[in-house]
């Protein structure tokens, strides 16, 4: 009678065990969010609606790759000061300079500045844990990448994954607005880089990049206009609002072509033919790069 | 005695069993990581996991969709992987509002390439579409990644 009880007793042992080790990476169980940190109120565009924009709104690689293909120097006066990182209180503050601070990292990666993303991978962990994201920062592997400045291409890959991460843990979570903060931050820093490198070194393919960022922004005020509900949501979406109004009077343009397909080295390429050209006199764009640099300003309280 | 001994040598192993079992399943996480190697030099941007269940008799393979946001003037990288757990091979489709541009599937020879370049010249929102060959049940991973600027 023993021996079946401890048959029993054994056959059910592995399902415990493989229960327990399918539940190891759930961040669920083991981060509490506060009610304060998530969303408030209904959604005015749906769940599925607003995974449908959000993708790859804003690239912190691709804005830095743009950069340095230009052979523009580094320039640590373009980075946002980490050295007031504890004056980010609220999770709005510190969710905004979480995009910030990522796009940041994206143009010290690019340039291959490992000593002073030191800084900014800190500042980063610090913002992270403050909204509750910290688990899918992986510090102490960035740390270690960048403090022996050694392969920067896994230091591009973890950092990059990190923030993917923790965009869809939020965005998962109930906590989009937190998700629609980074993004903010993360594309007003895009813009600001690109702005103040324009200004150092004028170059045709850098102004068609910052005036095609009107039909990026258009998505993204869909999002922040999502969470007006909210004093601090509304206050951003005014100063968003004054870049977004001068971006009207840029006109993008479609020119239509096939695309073509070829196969090279056993790789399928595809060119696409269709272009979009976009319109932009040099006021304009002055005036885009200075209110964005205003409300980059007043975004990080400087 | 003899009874309990194997008794608890038949629990142990089964444990181990399910350990193995649980250690050897291919994981969305670790097909993300695998799949990012397999873009080369390119940089890694995104990714999409993707599962579906079969297709019922009959009805078109499931599909699942994501939007993305491309911009001009650059050469971008989409790697699928799928994973072995799985009997479906991931075909990806990338549409421009309506328009078909680009998919690792060819028709015409039937062959299913592991990534596909885009050299994109439009910003804007594009559309992809994940399915699995024949309409089977499938797991895979899509890695967009960064070529260059052209």
């Amino acid at each position: 009678m023993n021996g079946k009880y401890l048959l029993y007793i054994l056959l059910f042992l592995p399902l415990i065990f493989s229960c327990k080790s399918s539940n190891d990476n759930s961040a669920d169980d083991e981060f509490q969010v506060p009610d304060s940190v998530a969303n408030k109120g209904a959604l005015e565009v749906s769940d599925q609606a607003m995974k449908n924009v959000t993708q790859n709104i804003s690239s912190h690689i691709e804005t830095a790759a743009l950069i340095k293909n230009l052979n523009a120097p580094f320039s640590k006066e373009y980075l946002a000061p980490t050295k007031n990182v504890d004056q980010y209180t609220t999770n709005f503050d510190q969710a905004l300079l979480l995009g910030i601070y990522g796009a940041d990292l994206g143009y010290l990666n690019m340039y291959s500045k490992t000593t002073v993303a030191l800084d900014y991978l800190s500042s980063i962990r610090q913002m992270a844990n403050s909204i509750k994201v910290g688990q899918f920062f992986d510090f102490a592997t960035l740390h270690r990448l960048a403090k022996n400045d050694e392969n920067l291409d896994s230091l591009m890959y973890i950092s990059q994954r990190n923030f993917n991460q923790m965009d869809k843990y939020l965005r998962e979570n109930n906590r989009s607005n937190l998700s629609t903060l980074m993004v903010a931050g993360g594309w007003i820093e895009g813009l600001y880089l690109s702005g103040k490198v324009y200004q150092s070194k004028p170059d045709p393919e850098l102004r068609e990049a910052i005036g095609e960022q009107k039909i990026i922004l258009g998505d993204l005020m869909i999002l922040l206009k999502n969470f007006r509900d909210s004093k601090d949501f509304r206050e951003l979406i005014k100063e968003f609002n004054k870049i977004h109004q001068l971006y009207k009077d840029v006109k993008v343009t479609i020119e239509k072509g096939e695309p073509t397909r070829k196969v090279v080295d056993g790789r399928l390429v595809i060119k696409q033919n269709t272009k979009s050209v976009v319109h932009i006199n040099d006021t304009l764009l002055n005036k885009i790069i200075e209110e964005s640099f205003r409300v980059r300003k007043k975004i990080i309280n400087q | 005695m003899k009874k309990l001994t194997i008794i608890i040598f038949l629990g142990i192993l089964a444990m181990g069993v399910v350990n193995i079992r649980s250690a050897q399943a291919q994981t969305g996480e670790e097909l993300v990581n695998m799949c990012s190697k397999l873009a080369d030099d390119a940089t890694y941007l995104k990714d999409y996991t993707v599962k579906l269940s079969a297709a019922a008799p009959g009805e078109d393979p499931p599909s699942q969709k994501k939007s993305l946001m491309l911009r001009k003037n650059t050469h971008y990288r989409f790697t699928i992987c799928s994973s072995r757990d799985h009997p479906g091979r991931g075909i990806l489709k990338v549409y421009s509002s309506s328009k078909l541009l680009v998919s690792n599937y060819v028709p015409a020879t039937g062959k299913i390439f592991n990534s596909v370049d885009f050299k994109c010249q439009k910003t804007g929102p594009y559309h992809l579409w994940v399915e699995f060959e024949d309409g089977k049940e499938g797991l895979a991973v899509v890695i967009l990644s960064f070529v260059k600027k052209m």
